[in-house]
């Protein structure tokens, strides 16, 4: 599951809708609930612990990706 | 033999998938806590589908145990759940005291045991199982190492809150006991909290440690619909002992101190408690009668002939000595554990007799209690009220008369000493507002959301009123909790926006707050209720006033409740 399935899965929306440059504002099952998931099933996936700051700032795919990277994850 | 555990991630998409096809016929699961416990709900339902028991979940609403157990009509009292699982943490019902420090003991118990208490009455009107999870031991100790050592301090409070939790819960029926202490010690205190979550969100657990907590639910709910598995059917060559009683004769197996022989002996220890406690135990074994007699015979063996209900020593296919053995004991294969260390032997067995449960001896006997209290095979539940001859115990009953005598609804409700502050918000107030606005899903009226930058230009508009809602209860300060537009237009009054948190919902905050809007109205108030996938409990409040989704509704006396106090502002 590359980076995009993986949020698509965790938000229970088609793999299509979520692209490399989507934000929360255009999933609507992107609550606060489901952000807890995603940071939850990000953390487990790649093995990473976020801040309590980036934990709120991973609200698009770009944010997720940049900081993904900067923790050298490949993705 | 235990598979390896799914990941959280892995579970919530089982869960998802499983949930889809059920239906009403399937019973729901109403979970309640004192935390947000939504990352729960997924996890238990994932659980519970393992074991066979997949039922509908529903996470109900936050940190509102009691009233929801006791008032009638709440959201749980209407979905009439199958099983409740309530789970409070002590730190959140301690909010309103300091920490267990010089006070009395019972200061910091008769909370939880209230909670305890109603939520048994309550499963019992629901003709429910309760799943009761004992709090894990808070992890705020302003004396730090120096807590231990005090009798009435964080731990000694909390040990006694248990301990009676445990007390008036014993032996009534339809109630099972949890204990998330256990899963936070198997994990760590580390890996099983999060200050991250806990301050975002008031999510204090991982999802390492809902996993667990949620194992552990599903296997106590197998426990009390299937039973316990009655009969252990264990190997004999490394598995009772060290080594090949065939090979190394009775004097080379391995039954010595100090080493791999004294786990084999632990373990022959083990199936004598087993035993005690009503596990029939049989021997399966390929070997020679005599040679496995002539080892028995050995002073170091624990276990003996007289031990055993059952047994098969021969060269005969495991599974069929295994069924003849249940067969003679007059019982089902659902009721049988067989034990091996050969994983050969233990699949032959699972072919053909797939509802014998199986556990592998590890390679290194040493781990065999961790193998075993891992897969949960031969867990039992204590013994029930009709096993003790129905000796229900005084402490207990006197309990639950105090909390029903103290705690009808309404006044569990005055008890509360809510006040609550309907304000005009200020210019700096609109980024708390607009936040509230965006972020609440379940009180609400379902319609559009106002922009921080437009709820600013309504703040503005002389034909537009805003109104900024705080509450405060004996517990604390909720802070600003709600808000409320209204829009005056040529056909009236309309209620544009309506929106309350979680945290405050089910005190008579929302009858407050309608109560303002129609006060300050000079005319009858228009109210349109949309329907959205998150807001029932608003629904349900607007329904309760008389609007209902789908018909503008015209409201123009909603009573500010008797209980709340009103804060005047300024």
């Amino acid at each position: 599951m590359n980076l995009e399935e993986l949020i698509a899965a965790v938000l229970d929306v088609e793999p299509e809708r979520v692209t490399a440059i989507t934000t929360r504002d255009e999933i609507e099952t992107w609550d606060s609930l489901a952000q807890l998931s995603l940071v939850s099933a990000l953390e487990e996936t790649y093995d990473i612990v976020f801040t309590s700051a980036e934990m709120q700032e991973l609200v698009s795919v770009p944010v997720i990706r940049t900081v993904l990277r900067a923790r050298s994850v490949d993705c | 033999m235990t598979a390896t555990p799914l990941t959280a991630l892995q579970r919530r998409l089982l869960w998802r998938r499983v949930s889809a096809g059920l239906t009403q016929t399937n019973g729901t699961t109403v979970v309640l806590s004192t935390f947000t416990a939504n990352p729960l709900e997924a996890l238990v339902g994932a659980a519970l589908h393992t074991e066979g028991l997949s039922t509908k979940m529903v996470t109900g609403p936050y940190d509102q145990i009691i009233s929801e157990c006791l008032v009638q009509g709440s959201e749980t009292d209407l979905l009439q759940p199958n099983t409740v699982v309530v789970w409070p943490r002590l730190e959140d019902l301690w909010r309103a005291q300091p920490l267990p420090l010089v006070d009395q003991l019972s200061d910091y118990s008769q909370m939880i045991v209230d909670v305890a208490v109603a939520a048994a009455d309550a499963a019992e009107r629901w003709k429910a199982t309760l799943v009761f999870v004992l709090p894990a031991q808070p992890e705020l100790r302003p004396l730090g190492v120096g807590d231990a050592g005090n009798p009435v301090g964080v731990i000694a409070a909390w040990e006694s809150a248990r301990l009676d939790v445990r007390t008036v819960l014993a032996g009534r029926s339809g109630v099972l006991v949890a204990d998330a202490e256990q899963s936070v010690r198997c994990l760590g205190v580390r890996a099983a909290t999060d200050p991250r979550t806990l301050t975002a969100a008031r999510v204090p657990y991982t999802d390492a440690l809902f996993c667990l907590v949620a194992d552990d639910i599903a296997r106590l709910l197998r426990l009390a619909k299937f039973g316990a598995r009655k009969v252990a059917i264990v190997d004999a060559d490394n598995t009772l002992w060290g080594g090949v009683v065939g090979e190394d004769g009775a004097d080379g197996i391995d039954l010595l101190d100090n080493g791999p022989g004294e786990a084999f002996r632990a373990f022959q220890s083990w199936l004598l408690e087993l035993r005690r406690s009503g596990t029939i135990i049989g021997v399966a074994s390929k070997n020679n009668e005599a040679d496995l007699w002539e080892a028995f015979g050995r002073s170091e063996m624990v276990l003996n002939q007289a031990h055993l209900a059952a047994w098969r020593v021969n060269w005969s296919p495991k599974s069929q000595n295994i069924a003849e053995m249940i067969d003679e004991l007059n019982l089902g294969l659902a009721s049988a554990v067989f034990i091996d260390d050969n994983p050969l032997e233990l699949s032959e067995v699972g072919e053909s007799l797939p509802e014998v449960a199986l556990l592998q001896m590890p390679i290194d006997a040493s781990y065999w209690m961790r193998e075993i209290a891992e897969s949960g095979l031969l867990d039992r539940l204590p013994p029930t009220n009709e096993d003790l001859g129905r000796a229900e115990s005084y402490s207990a009953e006197t309990q639950r008369r105090t909390v029903r005598e103290r705690m009808t609804p309404e006044e569990y409700l005055r008890s509360l000493e809510i006040a609550v502050l309907c304000s005009d918000p200020l210019s700096s107030d609109i980024a708390r507002l607009s936040q509230l606005v965006a972020k609440t899903n379940q009180f609400t009226l379902g319609g559009y959301r106002h922009s921080e930058s437009e709820l600013r230009g309504l703040l503005a508009d002389s034909q537009v009123r805003i109104r900024m809602i705080s509450v405060i209860d004996k517990f604390g300060n909720y802070g600003v909790v709600g808000a409320t537009i209204v829009r005056s237009t040529s056909s009236g009054s309309l209620l544009d926006t309506f929106v309350l948190s979680c945290r405050a919902m089910g005190r008579g905050v929302e009858e407050a707050m309608m109560a303002d809007v129609c006060e300050l109205s000079e005319t009858a108030v228009r109210v349109n209720v949309l329907l959205t996938p998150r807001n029932l409990p608003g629904r349900t409040f607007f329904e309760s006033i008389g609007a209902f989704v789908g018909e503008e509704a015209l409201l123009s006396s909603v009573r500010w409740p008797v209980h709340v106090k009103r804060t005047i502002s300024e």
